[in-house]
C-alpha cells in the first residue's frame, strides 16, 4: 500500500483536503453515506477487507491507514 | 439473549406490491448530491425505487392490493382465517388500526383478532412471530401484512435520507402446519438508542403544531420537517456494523445450523455495501444473499418479504428451501431475526398497484 494513493483516494471520495492528520470530526462531507462509500472504495482499490466489526472505530484517516496495513497483513 | 421458538407453522402464501410511479436516484439526485450521486448510488445500491403519491395511496393500499392477489393466486378462503396482522408504522389512521380496516376490506370473518404492530425495519420476524403464535394457538392461518409509505416522510432536501427510501405492501398466509419445523428467532433492542431513528413531531409527546410542517436547516445539516424522518446515518450504521452479525451469528449457532448450511440469507434492504459487509462478517456467500435494493429502495420492515417474491419466487414455489434467515434491523433501534425451513409457498410475485 502506498500512503499517497489510499490518501488520494480518500480525498477523493470526501471531495476535502486531507492529510495522515485528519479526523473525521473535521471532514463536513464525512457522513454515513460517505463513510460507507470510502470503505466501498479502499477496499475495491486496494484488495483489502475491512472486518465490518471495525469499521465504526474509523474516526480519522490514521485509524483506517492502520486498518488498511493490518488487513494488508 | 432474546430467543424465542414456534413449531408447527409455516408460510404459505406470499405476495407484495409496489406503486406505479418509479424515481430513478440517478436523475433525482443529481441536484442534492452533484457529481457524487454516482458514487452513492453504488454504494447503496439503490438507482431505482418506487414511491406514491401522498394521501392517494397508502401501505394499507398496497398491503390490501398484495393480499386480494395472494387470495386469488392461492385459492385461500377468507372465512378461514383466524386473524389478520399489519406491521407499519405509517397507517391510514392513528385510530383505529389499519389491521380492522383490512378486516372490512378484504372481506374477513368477524370473529377474528385485528392489530397493528409498530416496529420499523425490523418488522416482519416481529410479525412472523406474532402471526405464527396466533396460527399456532387458533389452528387456523393467520393474514400477515406488512407495509409502509416511508417516502412520505422523507425529506426531498435531507442528504442522508433523501435517497433511500421506496413504499411497498406485502401480504403473507401464516398456517398451521405439523411439518412446519422450528422457527427460532432472535431479537434485539436498543431503546436507549431510540433518537437516532425518529419522527420528532406527530405523536402524543410533541403533537402537530403550527412548525411541524415547516423546513428548516438542522444543526446536522439536513433541511425537514419535525414531521420528516431524522436520521444519525452513523449511529444507525455503527449500530448495524457492531450489532447484526453478532446476532445473526447467535442464530446460526442457536438454530444447530452453520454458515454453510444456510441456503439464504435475506437481509433488510437497508444498504447494499452495508449488506455485503454483513455477509463476509457472518461468512455467507454473497451469491445466497438475494437483494432488490435496486428495484425498490428500502421499503422499511417490507423489504424482507419483497426480497422473497421478487428474487426467490421459482426457490419458494418449486425447492424445499431447508434453512433460510430473514433478518430486519432499524428504529428502535432493533433488530429482529428468524430462521425456519420452508415448504413449497405460494408465491404470487411483485405487482405494480393498479
Amino acid at each position: 500500500m502506498k500512503t499517497s494513493e489510499v490518501l488520494k483516494t480518500i480525498g477523493d471520495v470526501l471531495k476535502a483536503e486531507i492529510d495522515e492528520y485528519t479526523m473525521k470530526i473535521d471532514v463536513p462531507s464525512w457522513d454515513s453515506l460517505k463513510h460507507i462509500q470510502l470503505i466501498m472504495e479502499v477496499e475495491e482499490k486496494f484488495g483489502v477487507e475491512i472486518p465490518i466489526e471495525k469499521v465504526p472505530d474509523i474516526d480519522s484517516v490514521s485509524i483506517l491507514l492502520k486498518l488498511i496495513e493490518a488487513e494488508e497483513g | 439473549m432474546g430467543a424465542a421458538f414456534l413449531e408447527g407453522v409455516t408460510i404459505d402464501g406470499i405476495s407484495a406490491c409496489v406503486p406505479k410511479t418509479e424515481i430513478d436516484n440517478l436523475t433525482f439526485g443529481r441536484e442534492l448530491y452533484g457529481d457524487d450521486i454516482e458514487g452513492l448510488v453504488r454504494t447503496t445500491g439503490v438507482s431505482k425505487r418506487r414511491v406514491s403519491k401522498e394521501g392517494e395511496i397508502t401501505a394499507l393500499d398496497l398491503s390490501v392490493y398484495a393480499a386480494r392477489k395472494l387470495f386469488e393466486y392461492g385459492n385461500y378462503s377468507r372465512g378461514d382465517f383466524s386473524g389478520v396482522i399489519f406491521v407499519t408504522q405509517t397507517p391510514d389512521n392513528l385510530m383505529p388500526n389499519n389491521a380492522t380496516y383490512c378486516q372490512e376490506l378484504l372481506g374477513l370473518s368477524e370473529e377474528i383478532a385485528a392489530f397493528d404492530i409498530n416496529i420499523a425495519c425490523s418488522g416482519y420476524p416481529f410479525g412472523l412471530f406474532a402471526a405464527g403464535s396466533l396460527a399456532k394457538s387458533t389452528g387456523k392461518p393467520v393474514l400477515l401484512l406488512d407495509g409502509e409509505t416511508n417516502s412520505h416522510y422523507v425529506s426531498p432536501k435531507d442528504k442522508v435520507t433523501a435517497l433511500l427510501f421506496g413504499d411497498a405492501g406485502t401480504a403473507s398466509v401464516v398456517s398451521p402446519n405439523a411439518s412446519g419445523g422450528i422457527w427460532t428467532f432472535d431479537f434485539e433492542t436498543i431503546g436507549s438508542k431510540r433518537s437516532a431513528l425518529i419522527i420528532p413531531d406527530g405523536g402524543y409527546r410533541n403533537r402537530i403544531n403550527k412548525y411541524s410542517s415547516q423546513y428548516k436547516q438542522c444543526e446536522d445539516g439536513g433541511f425537514r420537517r419535525p414531521i420528516d424522518m431524522y436520521m444519525n446515518g452513523m449511529d444507525v450504521y455503527n449500530f448495524v456494523a457492531k450489532n447484526v452479525p453478532k446476532r445473526i451469528k447467535a442464530l446460526i449457532e442457536r438454530a444447530n445450523e452453520s454458515s454453510a448450511s444456510i441456503d439464504w440469507l435475506v437481509l433488510h434492504q437497508a444498504n447494499e455495501y452495508m449488506l455485503k459487509q454483513v455477509a463476509r462478517s457472518v461468512k455467507i456467500p454473497w451469491e445466497r444473499v438475494p437483494i432488490s435494493i435496486g428495484k425498490y429502495g428500502n421499503s422499511s420492515s417490507p423489504t424482507v418479504p419483497i426480497t422473497l417474491c421478487s428474487e426467490l419466487k421459482d426457490e419458494l414455489e418449486n425447492a424445499n428451501i431447508k434453512s433460510i434467515i430473514m433478518a430486519g434491523f432499524g428504529a428502535g433501534l432493533s433488530i429482529g431475526a428468524v430462521h425456519m425451513k420452508l415448504g413449497s409457498v405460494k408465491c404470487a410475485g411483485v405487482f405494480d398497484y393498479e
